[in-house]
């Protein structure tokens, strides 16, 4: 018998394979090329496993599941894995929003709200002096960790770019007076009317990204025309915010990617009111898009999926599960929004996220000479171990929990955001379905994705359960 | 040689010179250790496979910039 008979894994089948997935230490194998229950796709622990499936069968995980846990590699939450532990408290990401004003009227826009109230400006010095403040902070604080900083996030970098250059210059010149390294990034922009200046920026910066309403036409040809004022060697990266009738995934992927070196799909937090909103029908329609997009890739050659996952970005929501996966990184939290970041509003107000400005509730304080640095310590991301219903979720550290703003948007008081759940949950399993086919297709495969992407594959295994077993049984 | 057994990039065999149990990492083409029992050399690969000391250099808020 199993001593934590109870533990909490996940167990899915999905395409005729079932597969084991475990949280404390994120391996993950194939349990059998069969699906273990008729009627359930998914269990969340052995008990619902154990309900639904054959004795027989049940015995035979129950067995397998021993002899991990005996080496260590499935460990329950009582066990000797590692905590989340909050850093000593300081800032390492800062991003000043100096002003809302925008030449695009993106219906997804999550400064849209904020950009029909009065359209303050935050003055230059008073940027300046924020910088310092929170450069200060970290030298008396003794960290030793980079200060990266960022502008215009609830704006378009464009409109007021002559700005964001005295703020670089600025961020240049007092670099000298910190042992630790200050760097800033060119924040995205819609790259709808860029001026010379600005072109000449990026040329020398060699880094575009771009963030664009796909389906608005008139924006789209101009971004691309104004591509051509970029020079060849700029790495030019592509920021699709996608809702869940977009239309086919691998089209977005495919079309752009001949225009960008990069292209990352991101999903949408959408106001519960607005007509595109997530609901339950709609979730149905996204997952099958995300269904479809993974088959697509499995009719792919090595090479050729090879190259198809080249040309998807950093930030691309799916590929950051897929990259989590292969390097079974342990996610504490799902954004550093709060704990390491903070952002600033034209009002001087200071917020954990830029999506989050102009909401009360997130308010952590306004900016002053003044300003007591520790009334910005907050807990509004939290780490899953301290959600209640992440605390025994399996998929708990690859999703690092909810998204506070998304949450907002869906008008959820509770501490989760189903749909969330349900997407992360999904991608999980596909993902795992996708690497398991992928190794068995292509054995070396990741090993070429991990020089290409930089990424670690630590799928350095046999993902076949039996013969996983089998080796370390004496 | 005795027979490799082989888990993912891992394989581990008996040398018949000494008797001891060889591990050897097939992509790095290194030989990882020498050891006594089977059980040992298993529980080194069972380290290397786990290797919970890179997870330990990786930050819990790696992903930063651009997240949301």
């Amino acid at each position: 018998m199993l001593e934590q008979q109870y533990i909490n894994i996940l167990i899915f089948s999905y395409n005729g394979k079932s597969y084991i997935y475990t949280p404390e230490t994120r391996f993950f194998w194939k349990i059998s090329d069969s699906e273990l229950c008729t009627n359930k796709k998914r269990f969340l622990s052995l008990k619902e496993l154990e309900e639904c499936c054959s004795e027989k069968k049940y015995q035979g995980i129950i067995e397998q599941i021993n002899m991990l846990k005996k080496r260590k590699f499935i460990i329950d939450e009582k066990g000797e894995s590692k905590k989340f532990e909050k850093k000593n408290f300081s800032f390492d990401y800062l991003v000043i929003n100096p002003s809302n004003e925008c030449n695009l009227d993106c219906w997804f826009c999550y400064a849209k709200n904020e950009r029909k109230k009065e359209n303050n400006k935050l003055e230059i010095e008073k940027s300046k002096e924020i910088i310092r403040y929170f450069a200060d902070f970290k030298k008396k604080r003794k960290s030793e960790t980079a200060l990266g900083i960022s502008l215009f996030y609830t704006s378009d970098v464009t409109l007021n770019f002559e700005y964001f250059r005295e703020i670089v210059l600025f961020i240049e010149q007092i670099k000298k007076d910190y042992s630790f390294p200050i760097y800033y990034f060119l924040p995205s922009t819609n790259f709808f009317s860029p001026k010379q200046g600005f072109v000449d920026f990026v040329n020398e910066y060699k880094f575009l990204t771009v963030t664009l309403d796909s389906e608005n036409e008139e924006v789209r040809k101009k971004v691309i025309d104004n591509l051509s004022k970029i020079r060849k060697e700029v790495v030019k990266h592509l920021i699709i915010p996608i809702h869940p009738m977009i239309e086919n995934l691998v089209s977005l992927y495919s079309y752009y990617s001949k225009f960008f070196d990069y292209v990352s799909l991101r999903i949408l937090r959408i106001e519960s009111t607005h007509p595109q909103a997530w609901d339950k029908r709609k979730l149905s329609t996204f997952l099958k898009k995300i269904e479809n997009l993974i088959d697509y890739l499995l009719t792919l050659k090595e090479k050729e999926l090879l190259e198809f996952l080249k040309k998807i970005g950093p930030t691309d929501y799916i590929l950051r599960y897929l990259n989590r996966l292969l390097s079974r990184e342990k996610l504490f939290t799902r954004c550093p929004a709060g704990l390491t970041a903070v952002c600033v509003s034209p009002n001087s107000e200071i917020y954990p996220c830029s999506s989050l400005i102009g909401n009360e509730k997130y308010k952590l304080g306004v900016w002053s000479k003044k300003l007591n640095m520790q009334e910005l310590d907050n807990d509004v991301v939290k780490s899953v171990e301290k959600i209640k219903e992440c605390s025994s979720c399996p998929i708990r550290y690859i999703c690092g929990g909810p998204c506070v703003d998304w949450k907002e948007k869906q008008s959820i008081t509770g501490n989760v955001n189903k749909i969330e759940c349900e997407i992360n949950f999904r991608l999980v399993e596909l993902l795992i379905y996708f690497i398991d086919t992928v190794n068995e297709r292509f054995p070396l495969f990741f090993n070429k994705y991990e020089k290409e992407k930089k990424v670690k594959n630590k799928i350095n295994y046999s993902l076949d359960l039996n013969q996983f077993v089998d080796f370390f049984s004496m | 040689m005795a027979e490799r057994e082989k888990c993912g990039d891992f394989e581990i065999y008996k040398d018949e010179s000494d008797g001891w149990w060889v591990v050897y990492d097939t992509k790095k083409k290194k030989r990882l250790g020498k050891f006594i029992d089977k059980n040992s050399a298993l529980d080194k690969v069972a380290f290397f496979i786990q290797d919970e000391k890179s997870d330990e250099e990786e930050s819990e808020y790696e992903e930063t910039g651009s997240v949301c």
